[in-house]
């Protein structure tokens, strides 16, 4: 029965560009994506295992920067890119995590803001390699996916980002109910305990941040890929605050709450105007907090389940009522 | 096969916190350390589960050191310990708890997990059956959808046993599992770690409460002041002077030592 709820969703996603043509709603639902791979990333460390990392956007700049610069320097097809940007992103995981983690707690959060400071700095002042502040333009005509097909327009992007959404949800679906999210969760509850039944912290938030920093860094590929221009800024607190705070009022370890927050966050600076979006980011987040400190996800999927419960009573009853009529 | 305890000697600064401690935990027997509080217990057990570094001496388990070794290279060896502060993973369900125990014995890898292939398939459902087992060993079978959180402070104690029993211990160290616990449930308990009792695996009981050690313990050994004060059946024990002396509180020279 639930499966059917996941696939119907599924086909929505699926035929939505045919819905909809227009290239701003389209580019709306990229962005909702790309949002959603970031904080998919990092509430694998934040929600499953309890790690808080402020550094985040580090990861999203690394993939961005090494699609850009291979992209432009040797014009290769995106697809060329993403195993570069992939093992990039894990070196740069397992150091700052084999560096950092055995500090623990708000330091390791510390230490990650510092990383995302630093790869920023790098990215300004490396000016050979990334043209410092000007960033890095991609020519829209030659973006490529893979050999020379052309990737181009909304609709292709569209769904290269909700192909590699859907990978990444259909991964951490299966990971939390198996051994690996029990670890997870278990390290997060309880570190000692964990492992005093032969869970090893270390190791498994270390793989935790190279695995959430890498589905972070695909995010930051495609962003500069669609938008065609790389700037130091990708490594600023803003994507990081955009990926913390799609967690936190989506639902953190929740299936779907990084992209019910993702959505959130893509659509509302489009509704209001200027400054006053970040003035609402606020208020939502302090609304949530207050009234479902675990997000908006568990409500929802509580309504839903007390909605369907009335809904199945009375189609029960409208039965009932016409065995009696007959 | 044994887990032996050697000669261990523990300094605080100056002060001796163990001195020269040995004895070994066998295969099916249940072994209780007691003493009065600040006999060193607590110190004992901590260095035994690597947490904190003896002075000299040394913790050995079939043949390998072990000694300040951390909790989860312990538990590759098969030393499992549980906490005197009930320790439960709060978020999950008792059964997830459960679940977690079986880390170390899981029969899938991570590629197995997210391509859901049959290995991994038929591992979760002989885990599931494990489980389903150690629940109804311990009285929690009603309760396994429910979070730890959510638990009465004895079906905690007993679900920490539960997650600790699952990982398959060679053997079992628990430290002080009657502690706050009422008559009722620590006789409760008392007759679920009896019961426990297997030539699987050994146990290291630390306890205050002489009923449950002397009911179910096969061997006891006595602390006082970080030296040995006496080992041997819980018969040779209660009729052991120097511990009587000690409980009670009979010599003058004790109670100025102890200070």
């Amino acid at each position: 029965m639930k499966k059917i709820y996941y696939l119907l969703a599924v086909l929505i996603f699926l035929l939505f560009p045919f819905v909809t043509t227009s290239p701003y709603l389209q580019s709306l639902m990229i962005l909702t994506g790309i949002f959603a791979l970031l904080a998919f990333g990092l509430d694998l460390m934040f929600g499953y295992t309890g790690v808080v990392s402020f550094g985040h956007a580090a990861f999203f700049a690394i993939g961005a920067y090494i699609t850009g610069i291979l992209t432009e320097r040797m014009e290769w097809s995106l697809a060329a890119t993403i195993p570069f940007v992939i093992i990039g992103s894990t070196i740069c995981g397992l150091l700052i995590g084999l560096a950092t983690i055995r500090i623990g707690g708000i330091y390791f959060s510390l230490a990650s803001l510092g990383f995302a400071e630093i790869i920023r700095l790098v990215a300004l002042n490396w000016s050979e390699l990334t043209h410092g502040p000007m960033g890095l333009v991609l020519n829209p005509e030659k973006l490529r996916l893979i050999g020379s097909i052309p990737l181009k327009g909304e609709m292709a992007f569209y769904y290269l980002v909700l192909i590699t959404v859907l990978i990444t949800i259909y991964f951490v679906y299966r990971m939390r109910k198996s051994w690996i999210g029990r670890a997870l969760m278990s390290i997060r509850d309880n570190e000692p305990l964990a492992s005093s039944i032969g869970i090893s912290p270390v190791l498994y938030k270390v793989i935790i941040i190279s695995a959430g920093g890498g589905i972070a860094s695909i995010a930051g590929s495609y962003y500069g890929y669609y938008y065609g221009l790389i700037t130091p800024m990708v490594s600023g607190v803003h994507y990081t605050t955009i990926a913390l705070l799609a967690v936190m009022v989506g639902g953190r370890g929740t299936l779907a709450g990084p992209l019910l927050g993702a959505a959130i966050f893509a659509l509302v600076p489009e509704l209001i105007p200027g400054e006053f979006s970040d003035l609402i980011f606020g208020a939502i987040l302090l609304i949530v907090i207050l009234l479902s400190p675990n997000g908006l996800a568990p409500v929802l999927t509580r309504t839903f389940l007390s909605f369907r419960k009335k809904f199945n009573r009375v189609k029960k009853k409208e039965e009932g009522e016409l065995d009696v009529g007959t | 096969m044994a887990l032996f305890v050697e000669e261990l000697t523990k300094d605080f600064g100056g002060l001796r916190a163990l001195s020269g401690i040995s004895f070994s935990v066998e295969p099916g027997k249940i072994v209780g350390l007691i003493g009065t509080n600040g006999a060193g217990k607590t110190t004992c057990f901590n260095v035994v589960t690597g947490f904190s570094k003896p002075t000299s001496g040394r913790v050995m388990v079939d043949g390998t050191d072990i000694t300040g070794k951390p909790s989860h290279q312990l538990a590759r060896k098969g030393v499992i310990r549980t906490f005197q502060q009930t320790s439960l993973f709060g978020k999950l369900t008792v059964y997830d708890n459960v679940r977690a125990g079986l880390h170390r014995h899981r029969g899938s890898s991570a590629l197995d997990v997210l391509f859901n292939t049959r290995k991994y398939r038929e591992d979760e459902k002989k885990i599931n059956q494990q489980v389903d087992n150690v629940l109804v060993q311990l009285g929690l079978m009603g309760r396994s959808g429910i979070q730890a959180d959510e638990l009465s402070y004895g079906e905690q104690k007993r679900l920490a046993i539960a997650v600790a029993l699952i990982s398959k211990p060679k053997y079992l160290l628990l430290d002080e599992p009657a502690a706050g616990l009422n008559p009722q449930e620590t006789s409760e308990l008392s007759s679920s770690l009896a019961s426990l009792r297997s030539d699987q695996f050994g146990i290291l009981l630390v306890e205050h409460d002489m009923k449950m050690v002397m009911e179910i313990c096969d061997y006891i050994v006595v602390l006082a002041s970080g030296k040995l004060l006496a080992k041997g059946t819980p018969e040779e024990i209660r009729t052991n002077t120097a511990v009587i002396e000690a409980y009670l509180g009979g010599g003058k020279k004790e109670s100025v030592n102890s200070r």
